[in-house]
């Protein structure tokens, strides 16, 4: 027992920290392979990423890889992480031993800035000096002693894609014991002077005192309210900020300043650039990508290749799974005698999780699309371009992303949102990404075009899918414009985007990603889905009728659920549903594609899969009111579409919002506003399109 | 496989779906999920 | 050289920043991203939808809207 706590004692914790976009997870991947793990911090929904690696002496090191920041001045969840492990202020997150700063060799002047900072948390710091490659293209010559010697501690040339510099890297990591940074960044006198009269008053390890006094004088009256809760330490920093003013200096800007100025001492010694002003490689594609006409053509493209692959060669891989899935259930069912179990196993567990199981390759596709896109730097060129578009309603170019993912899945797109900085805009996109069609609901609007034209071409089929994608994503434009406007009130944000050079994407950090993400996705089927379909298969059992042969159609009309689709009927009527439509809306609460399975049963239709949809569409279309009236009308037909446009009906966003906004007020009330706006939806077709006479 | 085996096995298969809702339901909330707020986080001037 | 902002440069023109007209949470995440007074830039390109703006500064590339850059005392060079 003892020797494992030693053991565990006496494990290096490297944190690896940098800006984004420097190479920082390519070198991570690169230490530590596939012994990593992705996890969150607790209580936010910041990824933690971990993992292991050995030192130059065969030592097991443990490597934590922080969230890329520009600065420990905090602006987005990611970087109050990472400021606060380096601050050693989480709880479970044990202070690093020591940092690689992970540094952009071919942007080193604005890279310096976050080591600057990170040279005062009095850590060994191990300056990771990443493509030096590109910097050489650029024409930029790097003297690496010079450099170390300027900024006192270790600094490690690399070629991270290449695997150039780990050996090194992982020798200056072993050294036993690991040098403090020699040098400090010089402020301004008055600013050094109250910082360290500050971090006295700081009850807290002398180590971190002074950075935190640093941090708290450049810090606003609101900022500085929520970093320092106490009256005490406010008014002392007020009070200092006052004395620094008076001599004519800004408490925040002169501490900046003092860093580039620093940083510009530093570049000067160490870096040799060409006075020409060649325009490089990626300035110029950036020519096309960017161009007025060309660029819309190329994002345009862009987006039509990863749309057609998600939905046409994912298909391939979705039918095997979906094959497996049955062959499993059938197993299963050749297995068990015909009992309640038997059920609950094939019709409950096995076909729910499989019904979300089957995405996978949609999901994985979308995960190498958005890995290329971004690893490559065109993500933030399609920013770039959209953000005029997004700054309309009041949001960001960032929130382009999520909303982009969310027409194959709302999951990732959701999860996508942890990139915007601001709180409230990352909820207004959170709470309108799932209006935008996602591929669960390519089986609804299947099932409804063929109901109301029996004999569409593919013509008219594409043009109604069309209209409702363009219906979705209006109502999530609008609805994100009143929530900015009300609810979720604050300034369109600021952008500050940085458009990194283009480079080719790292297939392993793409490969990576995908596999991680993937393992997240099979979990959350693992167990919320697989609790959740067993409780709704027994919703669709119990109670069960008296008459042991009654008919499917019988028995679910019998059990809860049909009882509260009749219970539903008078709330629906208006939009011109039967207590029949009422199941299969319930049934499909929690996944939409489950409302043609739903109707198979309610309709007694045997084969009921994808592919033939041909029985259940004739029944339907046959399907008569007691006064002698179709019940699928072309109104009710798009009524319904329209419904499952705008409704939530997705148990798997509700659990992933909840996660990601950890609270239960945010995705209740998206359930909420979302079924208002799909009754709204259907209630204005139906009474809308008889108002102008027609059926 | 007797009728009341079976009926268990159901019986304790919602019970366990129950269960997982509920322990999710009522798990204590650490922060407020931005990671921009302080709750439950050491404070710096303490 | 008076009254003169960032975003009233075109693609291309060069300047130097003089000062800000912004909030200060605004000006300081400006200046920790190297658009620090006394530095050069050079305005690369407008968005195809003519906003946002696309800067050169300390050897990167950097995207911030034209109201912001409005708010950006610059000289010409």
């Amino acid at each position: 027992m003892t020797t494992l706590v030693q053991q565990a004692e006496t494990v290096r914790q490297v944190a690896i920290a940098g800006n984004p976009n420097c190479g920082k997870s390519t070198i991570f991947n690169a230490l530590t392979g596939m012994r990593q793990k992705v996890g969150n911090y607790p209580g936010v929904t910041v990824e933690k990423k971990t993992g292991r690696f050995f030192g130059s002496h065969g030592e097991t090191m443990s490597l934590l890889d922080l969230p890329g920041s520009y600065s420990l001045q905090v602006r987005s969840p990611d970087e109050a992480v990472a400021r606060d492990v380096l601050l050693g202020r989480l709880p479970d997150t044990p202070r690093p031993d020591v940092i690689i700063a992970v540094v952009d060799a071919s942007n080193l002047e604005r890279n310096l800035y976050l080591v600057a900072q990170l040279l005062d948390l009095q850590l060994p710091v191990v300056v990771a000096l990443n493509m030096v490659d590109l910097a050489e293209q650029n024409g930029c010559v790097i003297d690496v002693a010079a450099l170390r010697e300027k900024l006192g501690v270790p600094v490690i040339p690399m070629i991270a894609t290449k695997g150039v510099g780990f050996i090194e890297l992982k020798q200056a990591l072993s050294c036993d014991p690991l040098p403090k940074p020699a040098v400090c960044v010089p402020m301004p006198e008055v600013i050094e002077t109250e910082a360290r009269a500050l971090a006295e008053k700081l009850d807290i390890s002398s180590d971190i005192a002074f950075p935190e006094a640093l941090l708290l004088l450049a810090l606003h009256d609101r900022a500085l309210a929520e970093l320092a809760h106490e009256r005490e330490i406010i008014d002392a920093t007020l009070a200092a900020q006052r004395r620094i003013r008076d001599v004519d200096l800004d408490p925040m800007s002169a501490q900046v300043d003092a860093r580039y100025a620093w940083i510009q001492k530093v570049c000067h010694a160490a870096v040799s650039k060409p006075g020409d002003h060649s325009v490089s490689i990626s300035d110029r594609i950036d020519g096309v990508l960017t161009h007025r006409f060309l660029g819309w053509a190329a994002f345009l493209g862009a987006m039509a290749l990863m749309f057609f692959c998600i939905f046409t060669v994912a298909q391939y891989p979705m039918d095997w799974l979906d094959g497996a899935c049955t062959g499993l259930a059938n197993w299963v069912g050749s297995k068990l005698p015909a009992s309640d179990l038997r059920s609950l196993l094939t019709d409950g567990a096995i076909a729910g999780v499989g019904r979300v199981v089957v995405f996978l390759p949609q999901i994985l596709i979308l995960y190498f699309f958005l890995g290329v896109l971004e690893d490559s730097g065109y993500m933030a060129r399609a920013a770039f371009i959209m953000d005029r578009l997004m700054s309309r309603v009041g949001l960001h170019g960032k929130s382009f992303i999520p909303l982009l993912s969310s027409f194959a899945c709302a999951i990732p797109g959701v999860m996508a949102t942890r990139t915007i900085e601001n709180r409230k805009d990352r909820l207004v996109t959170i709470l309108v990404a799932p209006l935008m069609s996602c591929s669960a609901r390519l089986p609804v609007y299947a099932l409804m075009i063929a109901v109301l034209i029996p004999a569409a071409n593919a013509l008219q089929k594409a043009g109604i899918m069309l209209c409702m994608y363009l219906l979705g994503i209006i109502a999530a434009f609008v609805m994100a414009w009143l929530f900015k406007r009300t609810l979720l009130k604050s300034e369109t944000p600021m952008l500050l985007l940085e458009l990194p050079p283009y480079r080719m994407p790292s297939l392993q950090t793409v490969a990576l990603r995908m596999w991680e993400r993937s393992g997240i996705f099979l979990r959350r089927a693992g167990t919320v889905i697989l609790a959740l379909s067993i409780l709704l298969w027994a919703l669709a059992t119990y109670p069960k009728p008296s008459d042991p042969n009654a008919s499917p159609a019988d028995a679910l009309a019998h059990s809860i659920a049909g009882k509260m689709g009749h219970a539903l009927e008078p709330a629906i009527r208006p939009l011109g549903f039967d207590w029949k439509i009422g199941i299969g809306l319930i049934g499909s609460f929690a996944a939409r594609e489950v409302f043609v399975s739903t109707m198979s049963i309610v309709y007694n239709v045997e084969s009921s899969d994808k592919e033939n949809i041909e029985p259940l569409r004739d029944t339907m279309r046959n399907e008569l009111r007691a006064d002698g009236r179709q019940v699928f009308t072309p109104l009710v037909c798009i009524g319904l579409m329209v419904f499952y446009v705008l409704a939530m009906q997705c148990i798997s966003t509700v659990a992933v919002v909840r996660r990601e906004t950890n609270s239960w007020t945010w995705p209740l009330f998206q359930i909420g506003y979302m079924t208002a706006l799909a009754w709204l939806g259907a209630f204005a077709v139906f009474q809308g399109g008889r108002l102008l006479g027609f059926q | 496989m007797s009728p009341l085996v079976d009926h268990i096995l159901v019986a304790l298969l919602i019970v366990g779906a129950l269960a997982f809702f509920a322990r999710r339901f009522f798990s204590k909330k650490k922060s407020c999920g931005s990671g921009c707020c302080d709750v439950g986080k050491p404070k710096i001037g303490r | 050289m008076s009254g003169e902002v960032l975003s009233s440069l075109a693609a291309g023109e060069r300047g130097r920043v003089v000062g800000f007209d912004l909030p200060p949470e605004q000006q300081q995440r400006l200046l920790e991203m190297g658009l620090t007074t006394g530095v050069e830039f050079q305005i690369i390109r407008y968005a195809p939808l003519g906003d946002p703006l696309d800067l050169k500064v300390r050897g990167y590339h950097l995207s911030i809207r034209k109201r912001e850059a409005s708010c950006i005392r610059v000289a010409r060079l």
